[in-house]
């Protein structure tokens, strides 16, 4: 019985400890956090060349090997003038020859404000604690609004 | 009451509940229900592939549920036998088996409840249905007003909860030959205690993968 209760009373702590760690992932990106990754062209991109004119900002977490990133892309061509007041950042760990081949598969350069970037020191990870793809960060005046994770309509995203 | 084979007592247990998931899956969750809950965030093309997978893949549903239910069951019967041995009754695992399978019944009632009500009441999306808990804490929150890794434990605190307690207690005092207050006690020592672990668990769980 007392085997019992120290294993209680260890998961009890832990879950504790994980809530507070979840609250105070919650509110660090409450705003747009800092961040700093690369673009295709090895430049680095930051949280400072945000537009913030824009009615919202997204970021979206993907990989190209993802079927339902493939399917969000096509969805941003197919829906792009739905998106003229809105910056995407696409942001990817995956290696660069296949960040290109996907960004020529699915038109992506067709849309000027969708930006894709590599994120080579796993920054992403880090600062928004997801890895699933595609997941979407949305933030309207430098506010987090959503979070989405999985294939959705634009217009969801946009809501 | 409890003079039955475990054998029988399982096969219609099981089958009962294999019934009730038959008519979950096409009373409750039919196609139109799908389109008009998913038609908000995924396209009708996708949607219609969705629910093709989703049919192709029901039949493993009838394989597997039976396994873990089993599993299940066999597992509480444990949890209830180490809670008795605690308190050292003579009462045998089998008889344990026994127990929860009559105890079981009250997730029955509480499923046959459920598709009654939403066959009248079609629900508007899985959450709803998932939320669904009548006679328990949850009933008195909004959803939204719960953070998402403590409604698994709300929807635990229901009266439902209580009357399989009870009938754990009653099953353990009529087998053990022993009051009802004592039962009731060797049943929170060993299924409390076990129950508390596996909601725990649980919470833990969605707090580290969500």
């Amino acid at each position: 019985m007392g085997v019992v209760l120290a294993f209680t009373a260890v998961f009890l702590f832990t879950i504790v400890k994980l809530i507070k760690a979840k609250d105070q992932q919650d509110k660090s990106i409450a705003k747009i956090p800092l961040f700093s990754f690369t673009d295709l062209n090895g430049e680095s991109f930051t949280n400072k060349q945000i537009n913030t004119n824009n009615k919202q900002f997204i970021i979206n977490y993907f990989s190209p090997n993802c079927e339902h990133c493939q399917s969000m892309a096509r969805l941003y061509v197919s829906d792009s003038h739905k998106l003229r007041n809105v910056q995407i950042l696409m942001i990817t760990s995956s290696k660069k020859q296949l960040v290109q081949k996907f960004i020529f598969d699915y038109q992506i350069k067709l849309l000027p404000n969708v930006k894709v970037v590599l994120d080579t020191n796993f920054q992403f990870q880090q600062i928004f604690k997801k890895v699933l793809t595609p997941s979407y960060f949305i933030y309207e005046k430098d506010q987090l609004v959503k979070q989405i994770t999985g294939e959705v309509k634009i217009d969801l995203l946009l809501q | 009451m409890l003079n039955f084979k475990n054998s029988n007592g399982l096969l219609i247990i099981v089958g009962v509940n294999i019934l009730i998931l038959y008519l979950y899956n096409h009373i409750i969750f039919t196609d139109r229900f799908y389109i008009t809950t998913l038609s908000s965030r995924y396209d009708y093309n996708k949607i219609i592939s969705l629910i093709s997978f989703n049919r192709n893949i029901e039949w493993m549903t009838y394989i597997l549920f039976p396994i873990i239910y089993i599993l299940k069951i066999i597992g509480i019967a444990s949890i209830v036998y180490i809670g008795i041995k605690f308190f050292e009754i003579a009462i045998r695992l089998r008889d344990c088996v026994k127990i929860i399978i009559i105890a079981e019944i009250i997730p029955l009632i509480i499923s046959v409840f459920k598709i009654l009500y939403f066959y009248i009441y079609p629900p508007k999306s899985i959450q709803e249905f998932q939320y669904f808990n009548p006679f328990g804490l949850s009933f008195f929150f909004k959803e939204e007003a719960i953070p998402p890794y403590l409604i698994y434990p709300f929807l635990q605190l229901n009266l439902f909860e209580v009357a399989y307690w009870c009938a754990l207690a009653y099953g353990i005092k009529l087998l053990g030959t022993i009051s009802f207050k004592k039962a009731f006690q060797i049943t929170a020592t060993g299924y409390g205690v076990g129950m508390t672990i596996w909601i725990l668990f649980v919470v833990f769980l969605q707090l580290q993968f969500s």
